[in-house]
């Protein structure tokens, strides 16, 4: 009898697969519909947390700083995220600034935390550890948001373009970053694999 | 089947268990609760689409005169302006994908259900890409966060509308609705 343990199965047409020794850069498919299974990678947790690292990093400057200064008519102004958060609410425009707050600073914050303690977890083989941190980041996973405010600001640099100057910040850059390893962390490597890694810690 | 797949971390389970070996979920296909949970944050979903359309989702206030626009005048207005593809990707994403959305989750609600077998992988297959899709149509939400923020003067005042809550609330219920449904139903119902 096979265990369970050696069977995976495909999240879109749920055929049962045999697990193969994968070796690193090669990836397994479902036979059926073709669906990416697991992608081989020998150093998950090294590079989880080398990136979660990084994205914290770049999280904290886009958060610190401008991301884009426009000039309109001789009046200059910038835009923050934590400003532009505390203005809503300011205004009385509770719902939009707490789910703001929560889909583009707490949550993307928590969820990179999140994941660079499973990675050190991962790491000194603290497996009750990291297995709560993983339930917490696939909760996470589903409501952090910042790859879309990041087109939502080209999206409305767009229809201000004609009346103002634009000038991007180091921050917008650093959002850039940002946004692209989560979408490594979170998409490309699945947080599937993430589990499959923790199981044979 | 002997096996089933857990929903929340994918770990390949026996079915006589009854919660996930890995990350210690519920494992049991309960189509009935879910089906119910889905169906009511849809019909949700739906009543807030109709203030997110009617009422303005910005409100510019030059020299204390109000003008509002909605979606539908946003996307026109920057289509007359000449800006087509920003045009098309907010008609796209604000208007066109979630009444699409609506459509395919009420497609699949009706299909667990009824317990419809046809044309399961193409089901399977909308839903996820109804997953993946579901949090930009937040696009216009954000970018009235972000001219909220950048347009302040003595004179003009930009005011988040009514249709901008309502937007958001949409797109958040249609998002819990489509991850209530268990689409394992639909696999393991009509397998074989
Ligand atoms: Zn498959
Ligand atoms: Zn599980």
């Amino acid at each position: 009898m096979k265990k369970e343990k050696d069977l995976l199965i495909c999240p879109r047409c749920f055929t049962v697969h045999k697990k193969l020794p994968l070796s690193k850069r090669h990836e397994a498919r479902c036979q059926r519909c073709n669906e990416v299974l697991l992608r081989g990678c020998d150093t998950l947790e090294w590079r989880v947390l080398a990136l979660s690292i990084s994205a914290l990093i770049f999280l904290g400057l886009a958060l610190a700083f401008p991301l884009v200064d426009i000039d309109l008519g001789g009046v200059s102004s910038s835009l923050n995220m934590i400003d532009a958060i505390s203005k809503l609410w300011g205004d009385g425009y509770l719902f939009i600034a707490i789910f703001a707050l929560f889909v583009l600073v707490l949550f993307p914050l928590l969820l990179m935390g999140t994941l660079l303690i499973v990675s050190i977890a991962m790491i000194l083989r603290r497996k009750r550890l990291a297995r709560n941190l993983l339930i917490l980041a696939t909760t996470l996973s589903h409501w952090s948001m910042l790859d879309i405010f990041f087109v939502s600001i080209l999206v409305a640099l767009v229809k201000i373009y004609e009346y103002a100057q634009i000038r991007f910040d180091i921050a917008f850059l650093a959002l850039a970053l940002f946004v692209f390893i989560e979408i490594y962390l979170t998409r490309y490597i699945k947080l599937e694999w993430y589990w499959e890694r923790w199981e044979r810690l | 089947m002997r096996y089933i797949r857990c929903n929340f971390c994918g770990a390949t389970n026996l079915r006589s268990r009854d919660l996930c070996r890995r990350c210690g979920g519920k494992i049991a296909i309960n189509p009935k609760s879910s089906l119910q949970t889905a169906f009511a944050f849809l019909v949700a979903a739906i009543i807030f689409y109709i203030p997110a359309n009617i009422y303005p989702i910005l409100e510019t206030s030059k020299f204390g005169t109000p003008e509002a626009s909605t979606i539908l005048e946003g996307v026109i207005a920057m289509y007359k302006a000449g800006d087509y593809p920003v045009a098309m990707i907010i008609f796209i994403a604000s208007v066109l994908i979630p009444i699409l959305k609506f459509i395919v989750l009420f497609y699949i609600l009706f299909s667990l259900w009824r317990k419809k077998c046809k044309k399961l992988e193409q089901k399977i297959w909308l839903y996820h890409l109804i997953e993946f899709t579901g949090p930009w149509s937040l696009i216009d939400v954000f970018v009235v966060v972000i001219l909220v923020a950048l347009i302040h003067f003595k004179n003009i005042a930009i005011i988040p509308g009514i249709g901008a809550t309502s937007f958001a609330l949409m797109v958040v219920l249609t998002m819990i609705s489509a991850l209530s449904i268990d689409v394992r139903v639909l696999g393991e119902k009509c397998e074989r």
